[in-house]
């Protein structure tokens, strides 16, 4: 059995810095870390992997149950670390389901007034009453049912409790609460010759160990591609949506995580449309088989209606679709998804 | 022999994105509980012939998460799998086929004509499994689908066929559905040509059967297609809606044509927008 470390939080409230402190702790005691993320905004995976970090997705799939979990998470590690966002929404909520204990991550300038700051922030992009209650009830369950820590972000001196400082120092961390699992997650490995560049799922380092990466250079890494022989190139995201590539690589399979890259994808707008039933979301995800439909047409969740339940960069476009040697992905789709469509041979 | 047929859409997704595919891509597996009451339903229906079929279709069938207990439905109802697939997933699943099961592979052309109309890298895939399905002795088929830029690729087909050891050849005309740098055959060139390549095949032991385009428009008649989300199709070419799953399929058949004995005239369905000469 392994130690599996939940922190749950809002959104930009410090988790990644204090997931990262907190790998940097265990790795300086000679453990081998596994940082987890349930799929959300992909964005930030590019800073696990320019920590030289191991970084993993959790899929909606995963929430199934203990042992869905478990096959999703990857043997080998001593310690995993999983950053749970919008912890208390129809899908966070459903993710911390699984653990008996958790730590909670609030801003030192939060403290006191959870549910006021939440709301704030809520209102600001969707005015729906529904929500916030939803939040609400969710967190206020697990206050009751399970072993929930309070770890604050932003300290100016250390608490008495675990926390982060505003140097992003750690303190305490061996307080920090965790549940035990038995990780069964195994990935094939092959000696293809693998590129990347931008953010893509941590997993292909397993599959390709002799990937190589050019963090966010995408020319170097065009020009890299041109001049030697690869069996397969990752063109991951980066923020800039703006970027076209000027060639599809010729000899290398491709895929493709920034679809823009390629016109003529455009990034269509996102607008928040609010749901009815949030709850229904939540039970969906939870007793539904995967893929199932979450909630009605015209529900915010729809960018997460397809058949891995992943979210869609943009909507209305195949998930997946593969046009002459590119598979382009429209979403965080895992290589272990790509290789059960055998979209990836290793 | 000729058999009452469910056509089981069992997904409406595919890795591929063909040139002359006629169905709209999404994101819907059929529920297990409804392939087993629909197949259940089509079995104890009023049909026509003595011999049912059961095919599993998309999208491509082998994308259906639960693709394992489809399978175990679809063999405890009716005995045998048939189903049509682009074969890239067929090594993945070659453990769950048997003997008697039907695998039909689509193959449209040599490997340069194939990877135009379905894709880079997916004529090597489908060869494969066909290569993969004749080493373990499952009985497998191939369907062609012929235009104008395929057409030069029949004796490389029928090679493959025997190859393969497929034991049959399903020479099927392209429809014309949208512009997609395909150019239909004509109804009577095809028909020329399905006479020549009947004759080679049946020379060496391969069986090229007759169409509903020669023999008479059967959609709706002896059997129906069902989408992942229930709908009912007369068939998957023609599309007209016959109803809705729970409908029970004795109720949306055409019976009128059933009680006549008559086959639908294929010039008013999915044939009409063929040219004849």
């Amino acid at each position: 059995m392994s130690e599996v470390y939940v922190m749950a939080s809002y959104c930009d409230q410090g988790k990644i810095a204090l997931l990262l402190a907190l790998e940097r702790y265990y790795r300086a005691q000679g453990k081998k870390v596994a940082c987890l993320q349930r799929i959300k905004g992909q964005s930030d995976v590019g800073l696990y992997l320019k920590e030289g970090c191991y970084q993993y997705s959790l899929p909606l799939e995963a929430v199934k149950s203990r042992s869905a979990l478990e096959r999703w998470l990857p043997r080998g590690f001593d310690v995993y670390i999983i950053g749970i966002s919008t912890a208390y929404s129809p899908i966070g909520a459903a993710y911390l389901d699984l653990f008996s204990n958790y730590n909670e991550i609030i801003p030192y300038d939060w403290l006191g007034k959870w549910t006021e700051c939440v709301s704030n922030l809520i209102r600001s992009y969707a005015p729906d009453p529904d929500i916030i209650t939803f939040w609400e009830e969710a967190r206020n369950r697990n206050l009751q049912e399970k072993n929930v820590l309070e770890v604050v972000t932003g300290v100016p001196e250390p608490l008495d409790s675990p926390c982060l400082d505003e140097k992003r120092v750690l303190h305490l961390p061996e307080a920090l609460v965790f549940d035990t699992f038995e990780p069964r997650m195994t990935l094939p490995q092959s000696n293809r010759n693998a590129i990347a560049v931008g953010a893509f799922p941590g997993e292909f380092w397993d599959v390709f160990p002799a990937l190589r990466w050019y963090g966010y250079d995408y020319v170097r890494f065009i020009q890299r591609l041109e001049e030697e022989n690869y069996d397969l190139a990752i063109i991951g995201e980066c923020s800039n949506r703006s970027l076209r590539l000027p060639i599809k690589p010729k000899g290398a399979s491709v895929i493709c995580y920034q679809p823009s890259v390629y016109p003529p994808y455009n990034q269509p707008e996102t607008e928040f449309q609010s749901g009815r039933n949030f709850r229904r979301v939540y039970e969906n995800i939870r007793k539904k088989p995967v893929g199932a439909p979450l909630a009605g047409n015209g529900f915010s969740y729809r960018n997460n209606q397809n058949r891995f339940w992943l979210y869609q960069a943009y909507p209305g476009a195949d998930i997946v679709r593969h046009e002459d040697s590119v598979v382009y992905c429209n979403g965080w789709v895992l290589p272990q998804y790509l290789m059960r469509d055998g979209l990836l041979e290793v | 022999m000729p058999a009452n047929f469910l056509d089981l859409h069992i997904v409406d997704h595919c890795q591929l994105a063909c040139r002359h595919c006629y169905l709209h891509k999404g994101n819907t597996s059929m529920p297990l509980e409804m392939i087993r009451a629909v197949s259940t339903d089509f079995l104890q229906a009023d049909l026509p012939l003595p011999q049912s079929t059961i095919i599993l279709s998309g999208g491509e069938p082998l994308l259906h998460p639960q693709f394992g207990e489809v399978c175990s439905i679809v063999r405890g109802l009716n005995g045998y799998v048939a189903l049509s697939s682009n074969g890239i997933l067929v090594p993945q699943y070659i453990g769950l086929f048997r003997r008697n099961d039907g695998i039909q592979i689509s193959i449209d052309g040599d490997n340069r004509v194939h990877d135009f109309i379905r894709g880079e890298g997916s004529y090597e895939k489908a060869v494969r499994a066909l290569r993969l399905l004749d080493e373990n002795n499952i009985r497998h088929s191939i369907s062609f689908t012929a235009n104008k830029q395929n057409l030069k690729c029949i004796d490389h087909i029928i090679n493959l066929c025997i190859e393969t050891g497929s034991y049959l050849l399903n020479f099927n005309l392209y429809h014309p559905i949208h512009e997609n740098g395909l150019d239909p055959l004509s109804y009577s060139d095809w028909l020329s040509e399905r006479q020549r390549v009947k004759e080679r095949v049946e020379q060496k032991g391969v069986l090229c059967p007759m169409t509903c385009l020669e023999k008479g428009c059967i959609a709706g008649i002896l059997g129906l297609s069902v989408l992942p989300d229930g709908t009912y199709w007369d068939c998957s070419r023609n599309q007209r809606v016959l109803g809705r799953f729970p409908q029970k399929i004795d109720d949306v058949l055409l019976r009128d044509a059933i009680g006549r004995e008559r086959c639908r005239n294929q010039f008013e369905t999915c044939c009409r927008r063929l040219k004849y000469e």
